[in-house]
């Protein structure tokens, strides 16, 4: 979910970060690859802070509900996404606009087609989005606690059931995620192969 | 037609040469040529204003289409890029075999040859062409026969409108058989006008 929101909103971020050449883009395009760096934990404490009973979010009473783990994660993950999608379309801009404009394309469709020029791109890129979000514990069990039903996520439940020390258990989810990233992991490659090869 | 005066490229302080007063007229072949670096392909980038170091006058009127020194080619297939500038499946097959290049329709456009993607550049920008065509040296990669076989399609393009202009750059003049009207000259930083058939 939070993956999806990340998706939606990176990807014209990610395009027109790598379409424009001027001092917004210079600015943001460091900003969006530092920001992947930045430890998931800083995120949930952003979060925890707005939307505790003292902060400026507080009336939504949010904290500890699935809503704020979504905001909490697309703020790690958004960045991953963005800065992923623009460092593809860069390198060609030049000469893709200039072909464009050379064959009177609108603007329209000038867009669509630079998401089909960079569209595995993408998909690598919210792949990675996507196990990153999941990967996920400091900052989700902060915001979200670890309500039953409610705000558990994998990740969570694996450190729920060390801590009752039911260590099968927990090796269990934690082989499921395993394989759930691995998985994720080779499609991401994948992808990126595929991207760079056609 | 496109009309240039006073036109001046200056490239961060590295002058390349001026027009005082030039027309492409209407219903003309022109023939662009200089010696590398000489400033052939910025001219045409000037022509659909996509030049930044640039100052002067550019009137132009009509649609123009410009098909860059070097074509860039969207994913995925040969296919869909022509299909991208209207072109039929009948015209798709037929263009392509003349210039012996049938069996590249499907092929994708990573793995094409040079001369292949000048091929499929090319005729993406026949069929969009209505007005004005401006070529940069379309043919540097094709061998001998597909080169006049390219002629052909250009020289047809021209005349199928009394009024449509072609501008086209290229270094290897002995093989072109196209009855130019016009030859432009980029040379010692200047720009010279040679008649060649009256129109
Ligand atoms: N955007 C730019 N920034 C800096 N210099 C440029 C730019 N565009 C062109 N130049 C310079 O202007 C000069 C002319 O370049 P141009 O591409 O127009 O030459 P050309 O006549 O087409 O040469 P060729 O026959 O090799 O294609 C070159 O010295 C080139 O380095
Ligand atoms: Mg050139």
């Amino acid at each position: 979910m939070s993956t999806l929101i990340s998706a939606v909103v990176a990807l014209p971020l990610g395009l027109a970060l790598g379409l424009f050449e001027n001092k917004i883009t210079r600015f943001f395009r460091p900003l969006f690859t530092a920001l992947t760096g930045l430890p998931p934990v800083i995120a949930g404490v952003v979060v925890f802070m707005l939307f505790s009973n003292n902060g400026i979010m507080g009336g939504l009473k949010w904290l500890y509900s699935a809503k704020v783990i979504i905001i909490a994660q697309v703020l790690i993950v958004l960045p991953i996404i963005t800065s992923q999608i623009y460092p593809a379309v860069e390198p060609i801009r030049e000469s893709y606009l200039l072909n464009c404009y050379g064959l009177r394309m609108k603007k329209s469709q000038i867009i669509l087609q630079l998401l089909k020029e960079v569209s595995f791109s993408v998909l690598a890129a919210t792949l990675a989005g996507f196990g990153r979000a999941i990967a996920e514990v400091g900052a989700v069990m902060m915001v979200g606690g670890n309500i039953r039903f409610k705000t558990r996520v994998m990740t969570s439940a694996i450190v729920l059931e060390t801590n009752k020390g039911n260590y099968t258990m927990a090796l269990r989810l934690g082989m499921i995620l395993i394989v759930i990233s691995l998985i994720l992991s080779f499609a991401t490659i994948y992808a990126g192969r595929r991207g760079s090869h056609d | 037609m496109i009309s240039l005066k006073n036109l001046t490229l200056n490239i961060k302080g590295e002058y390349l040469f001026s027009i005082e007063d030039y027309t492409f007229e209407a219903g003309k072949k022109i023939l662009l040529v200089g010696d590398n670096g000489t400033g052939k392909s910025s001219l045409m980038k000037c022509l659909i204003n996509h030049f930044p170091f640039m100052e002067g006058e550019i009137i132009s009127r009509g649609e123009i289409v410009y098909q860059p020194q070097e074509p860039y080619l969207f994913q995925r297939t040969v296919r869909d890029n022509l299909k991208l500038s209207g072109m039929t499946r009948q015209e798709m097959e037929e263009g392509l075999k003349e210039l012996y290049a049938e069996d590249i329709l499907d092929k994708r456009v990573r793995v094409l040859s040079g001369g292949q993607r000048q091929k499929t550049a090319l005729l993406r920008s026949i069929s969009k062409a209505t007005d004005v065509l401006l070529l940069d040296e379309p043919f540097s990669q094709m061998d001998e026969k597909s080169t006049i076989v390219s002629q052909r399609l250009v020289d047809q393009w021209h005349r199928e409108k009394a009024d449509r202009v072609l501008v086209m750059i290229s270094h290897d003049v002995e093989l072109l058989e196209m009855d130019f009207h016009e030859k432009i000259i980029l040379k010692d930083r200047a720009f010279f006008v040679e008649k060649l058939n009256e129109l």
